[in-house]
């Protein structure tokens, strides 16, 4: 029965004279959220944008579209042919399939309409096409305009009719590149992943890094970042990882300063490098997974050692203020979570300190660095990285 | 296996041997019919299989009609469960050791949560099971005793005449299921001395293919198959039988058993070797198997230095080791080294090592080599002895 979708845009459609720069980014989107289905065109019309498709692809369609950002819903529908009489039967047939799928006690009609040729208020019109409604069937429904089980949505337009009755929830958010591009700090845990997601949400397309230990940490730990990646492509579209041996920053600070401050000068490297890869590669922020108190260098004090290396970038921080359950409920439902909690060293478990130093004076922090060569470490970092293109092909799961 | 690799994992899967190679080919050129088969070639297929049955079966000293091939120890060990739990239908207690083989403690799980009660024997500190616990978890109605033999992780032996005889002089009616996986072959196990009613094996531990084994029934009890079908393996084991895994198990075992003495003398003296070596050579090494003992498995504990770093580590020069099980070592910790109840840094630290007949002095000189050097450069890190 229902032959196209209706994809409502959320907080797009309230951008001013950008919006139709929006909806052609939107489309985009869609478009390759859809890729490799048959049997699908995606445009714009009577202000919104519909997905016409054929039936065998109407489910996987609408699981794809309502994980696109930017879509704040949507709704299955019917075209059907223009005028009065077509309209009573399309919203007939429309109550049938519904009733038949799963009986309902109330309904109400709601209309919409374009063309005004006849002599008749939406109202009138909803009433006729309820009273059409309830000839066919019977005393099993009745009408309830308050709290009704259904709606049927009918629009009476010029050219066709549009019929339907669900309106579904979608992800939200903005359509990608629509805000520019962030370099995420990608680990294997599980908050990592969930900040990636949400800096895509708003639109930004990502690049990712990821510090790896090598050879102290496993082949294995690196395939799980490639894993986590392609997970978040159904989302973010493809991702760019650079791959960052930290083996032998670590070596130096290890050999050169106080054993508590491992993880704190490490996280400080961390930020110098994804911050100069992410102004290689045109990203304008650097999103991390930090959270506050949630370990013993994501303090406030810790946050402002790693945080006062970044010079140029802003750094956001999504889950800043989420507890650890919340954001295993994200992880879990953008599917990352079942990979983040497989055991595997990471460049941060390998060498905890024992006794990690809590709230760091950023004075003493800095006085500890002085030893370092730092520039020279930063720069060997990078010219050794990796550059790993992960999401290439959409993959189902 | 690669050349350029020293491998010493051999407690988690052998090489394939080249006699069981040759026999599995053959089995795929020329004897690829169904022993169920009426005619000739079905017939000699079936002759063939027999022959393979009568050569594992020795391994054990056991009849060759006790002997159901199956897929592996895995589903020996659901096997035996499942058959205890019909044998005796109101007994409703089991026991086994609390550092078996996730075969058998997933399989207790999986009927503790059906109404089952489980007891589960603790362990001494030498990863001996603890006999008097033991004794005094046995009662009356227990429905069976699942004990590992050679356990997976540390290479301890279990005296397994003396367990099961106690068991027997307090509850003969008890059943008795030993996981014979790590010792089958290596250490002297005899049925006919040994009164257990069942006896898991595997033959990709003895330089058999994976995907084959055998469960050792005892022909006295009834017994109700786990797959129901064709009625194969005398209705004990439906599906048509694994020709291939049979035939390359049987040429490993007979292959083995012709050089039993030999095989099993030269792990001892490479066992003997690396714990020589490695003891001398990387300062605070603990041993967390017995000095002494038949199997072919080390465990050891470097504190300072996590195992999973040294695995690692270790992998990238070419030199295979593990952490703890290979079936287990997705879960963090070693749950056979927490049931000796070891400090939580000589848990982390813990390495097994493990020998087979094809591996050199040289190798070993190597690996131990490497594994000074890593061992130094790691606690440098860590800060060993020094914070």
């Amino acid at each position: 029965m229902y032959n196209t979708i209706i994809v409502r845009i959320g907080e797009v459609a309230v951008k001013g004279h950008n919006r139709r720069a929006f909806e052609k980014k939107l489309i985009q989107s869609i478009k390759k959220a859809l890729y490799g289905l048959e049997g699908y065109r995606v445009y714009q019309a009577d202000g919104r944008l519909y997905v016409d498709i054929e039936p065998e692809i109407l489910r996987e369609a609408c699981k794809r579209i309502s994980n696109v950002f930017g879509v704040s819903g949507f709704s299955p529908a019917t075209f059907s042919p223009a005028g009065y009489e077509e309209l009573k039967t399309a919203v007939l047939q429309l109550c049938r399939v519904l009733y038949r799928k799963q009986e309902f006690k109330t309904f109400k009609v709601e209309v919409k309409r374009q063309n005004k040729n006849i002599e008749m208020t939406s109202q009138e019109m909803a009433r006729e096409l309820g009273a059409t409604v309830l000839r066919e069937m019977g005393d099993r429904i009745r009408v309830d305009v308050h709290q009704p089980d259904t709606v049927l949505y009918c629009e009476y337009r010029d050219a066709y009719n549009v019929t339907y009755a669900k309106k579904y929830d979608a992800v939200g958010g903005m359509p990608l590149g629509t805000a520019g591009k962030a370099m995420t700090l990608l680990s294997g845990g599980i908050d990592s992943p969930v900040a990636t997601y949400l800096a895509a949400k708003r639109g930004l397309y990502v690049e990712a890094v990821h510090f790896h230990s090598f050879p102290f940490t496993s082949e294995r730990s690196k395939e799980k970042i490639y894993d986590l990646a392609n997970r978040l492509a159904a989302y973010t579209q493809d991702i760019n990882i650079h791959m960052v041996n930290l083996l032998p920053i670590q070596k130096e600070i290890a050999a050169n300063c106080p054993e508590g401050l491992m993880t704190i000068l490490s996280r400080r490297f961390m930020m110098r490098i994804a911050e100069r890869i992410a102004e290689q590669v045109g990203c304008n922020c650097i999103f991390t997974g930090e959270s506050i108190a949630q370990v013993a260098s994501q303090t406030i004090e810790g946050l402002t050692a790693t945080n006062a290396v970044v010079e140029m970038l802003p750094v956001f921080r999504p889950l800043i203020s989420l507890d650890k359950m919340e954001i295993i409920k994200i992880a879990e439902r953008i599917g990352t979570y079942e990979t983040s909690i497989i055991p595997e060293e990471d460049c941060c478990t390998v060498f905890l300190p024992k006794n990690p130093v809590t709230k760091p004076k950023l004075h003493n922090v800095e006085r500890a660095e002085e030893k370092l060569d730092i520039e020279h470490l930063v720069q060997e970092a990078i010219d050794q990285k990796e550059l790993v293109f992960t999401g290439g092909e959409r993959k189902e799961f | 296996m690669n050349s350029s690799i020293i491998y010493l994992d051999y407690a988690a899967t052998t090489p394939l041997c080249h006699s069981a190679r040759e026999a599995m080919i053959e089995a795929m050129d020329r004897y690829n019919y169904n022993p169920s088969s009426a005619y000739y070639s079905g017939v000699q297929v079936q002759k063939k299989m027999e022959q393979y049955r009568d050569a594992v079966a020795s391994g054990i000293n056991a009849s060759s009609q006790d002997i159901i091939f199956t897929s592996g120890a895995t589903e020996s060990t659901n096997t035996a469960f499942h058959a205890a739990t019909q044998i005796h239908r109101r007994k409703k207690h089991f026991i086994c050791s609390a550092y078996e083989h996730s075969a058998t403690l997933e399989t207790v799980k999986y009927y503790k949560e059906r109404g089952y009660e489980v007891d589960y024997v603790k362990i001494r500190s030498d990863g001996l099971i603890d006999e008097e616990d033991l004794m005094q978890t046995l009662r009356e109605d227990t429905l069976m005793v699942s004990l590992i033999h050679v356990n997976n992780e540390i290479g301890v032996v279990n005296p397994l005449e003396n367990l099961v005889a106690r068991i027997r002089t307090k509850n003969k009616d008890c059943l008795i299921h030993i996981d014979a996986v790590q010792g089958y072959l290596r250490t002297n196990i005899d049925v006919m001395k040994t009164n257990v009613d069942f006896m898991s094996v595997s033959s990709h531990k003895i330089h058999g293919p994976k995907g084959s084994g055998f469960l050792y029934v005892n022909s006295k009890h009834p017994f109700v198959p786990l797959l129901h079908g064709g009625g194969q393996e005398k209705n004990r084991r439906s599906g048509t039988e694994n020709i291939y895994g049979i035939f390359g198990f049987g040429e490993a075992v007979i292959e083995f058993m012709q050089h039993r003495e030999e095989y099993n003398h030269i792990v001892q003296e490479l066992r003997r070797y690396f714990l020589e070596q490695v003891m001398n050579e990387i300062p605070d090494v603990i041993l967390n198997s017995p000095l002494q003992s038949e199997s072919h498995i080390v465990n050891l504990s470097v504190p300072g230095v996590k195992g999973e770093i040294m695995l690692n580590a270790l992998s990238e020069i070419g030199v295979f080791v593990a952490t703890s099980s290979a079936c287990s070592s997705k879960k963090k910790v070693s749950h056979v080294l927490r049931a000796m109840n070891l400090s939580k840094e000589r848990t982390e630290s813990a390495l097994r090592v493990s020998f087979g007949r094809d591996t050199t002095k040289k190798e070993l000189d190597l690996a131990v080599n490497k594994m000074k050097e890593l061992a130094q450069e790691i606690r440098m890190f860590t800060k060993y002895k020094r914070g």
